[in-house]
């Protein structure tokens, strides 16, 4: 889908409705992904959509505009996340999901499998699982991926490759890799 | 028993989570409200509002400091450079700064100022004109 940067700029409401509805689900993700609390998320995603609208004139064309709304996205997460001093609650909530998971790994089918990788993906440190998410939202490049984030394109690629031999240990118990 | 999977392909799967689907109204909503409160504050800050007050301000800076100018002459020159100009101007200014009528020819002129400004843009917002998007 085309989107008009012109008539963003102008901000127009129904170019900003196309441009969220394409993309909501991806902002929202890469929040959702910094902070693992999906009320927090909604909340912030909230507070990204205000900015993006607010700020469309400091868009200069450097990246795509999709890369310059994660990276927003990210930021803002990354600055929430900075505030709340969080890491007691990740762990909590780190093992609820543990116990849960594990008790049905028999029958796991396409959903059940999903929702336990997608849960072993944010067992993943902070940088790994958000440079994955965003290698696998398909139309990223690296040198995207390392703009969003503000890293270089090596350490994209290390994340990336970490990321998924981390997530591989995770789910030894369970799955086994088609090659 | 361990199952059989691509990561990559359950990655791609799992990428992109699933948004509430209200957040385009709550953002359409915050958006009204911002423009309501950016309407409030550009009448508040209208040009005519600010010079308005602005005015008054260095009215009374005249007033509180008129001994002051009346020692360096600066008074007397607009009087009489006025006076070139208009006696009628003159004359106002004389009666603008005599101490029995200052507050109150400041405090009309400031409200005057603010309910032409206040009435110049709510007919212009009647007749569809906005006068706060031109700017």
């Amino acid at each position: 889908m085309q989107i008009n940067i012109k008539k963003l700029k102008e901000k127009s409401e129904d170019e900003f409705e196309k441009f969220f509805k394409n993309y909501l689900n991806r902002i929202y993700t890469v929040v959702y992904r910094v902070v693992k609390d999906p009320a927090a998320a909604e909340d912030l995603t909230s507070e990204v959509m205000m900015k993006v609208y607010n700020g469309i004139n400091k868009f200069k064309g450097q990246s795509r505009l999709s890369s310059w709304v994660y990276r927003i996205a990210y930021n803002h997460a990354v600055s929430y996340l900075r505030r709340q001093k969080y890491t007691e609650s990740i762990d909590d909530y780190d093992m609820t999901i543990k116990d849960e998971s594990e008790k049905h790994l028999d029958y796991l089918e396409k959903e059940e499998l999903s929702d336990y990788i997608k849960k072993k993906l944010m067992e993943l440190p902070e940088d790994y699982r958000v440079a994955l998410t965003l290698y696998h939202f398909k139309e990223m490049p690296y040198k995207e991926i390392a703009y969003t984030m503000g890293i270089n394109i090596g350490t994209v690629k290390t994340y990336i490759h970490r990321g998924r031999n981390e997530l591989k240990d995770l789910l030894e118990e369970v799955v086994r890799e088609d090659k | 028993m361990k199952k059989n999977i691509n990561l990559d392909n359950i990655l791609d799967y799992i990428a992109v989570e699933k948004v509430p689907d209200d957040l385009i109204d709550k953002w359409k909503a915050e958006i009204a409200i911002q423009k309501e409160r950016r309407t409030v504050w550009s009448v508040l800050l209208r040009p005519s509002i600010v010079f308005s007050i602005i005015i008054a301000g260095l009215w009374y800076y005249f007033i509180v400091f008129k001994e002051t100018f009346m020692e360096y002459g600066f008074l007397d020159k607009a009087r009489s450079v006025s006076f070139e100009i208009s006696p009628a101007v003159a004359d106002s200014i004389t009666a603008a700064v005599s101490s029995n009528y200052y507050i109150i020819s400041v405090s009309i002129f400031s409200v005057l100022v603010a309910a032409v400004s206040l009435l110049w843009f709510y007919q212009g917002k009647r007749s569809g004109y906005s006068i706060v998007r031109n700017w």
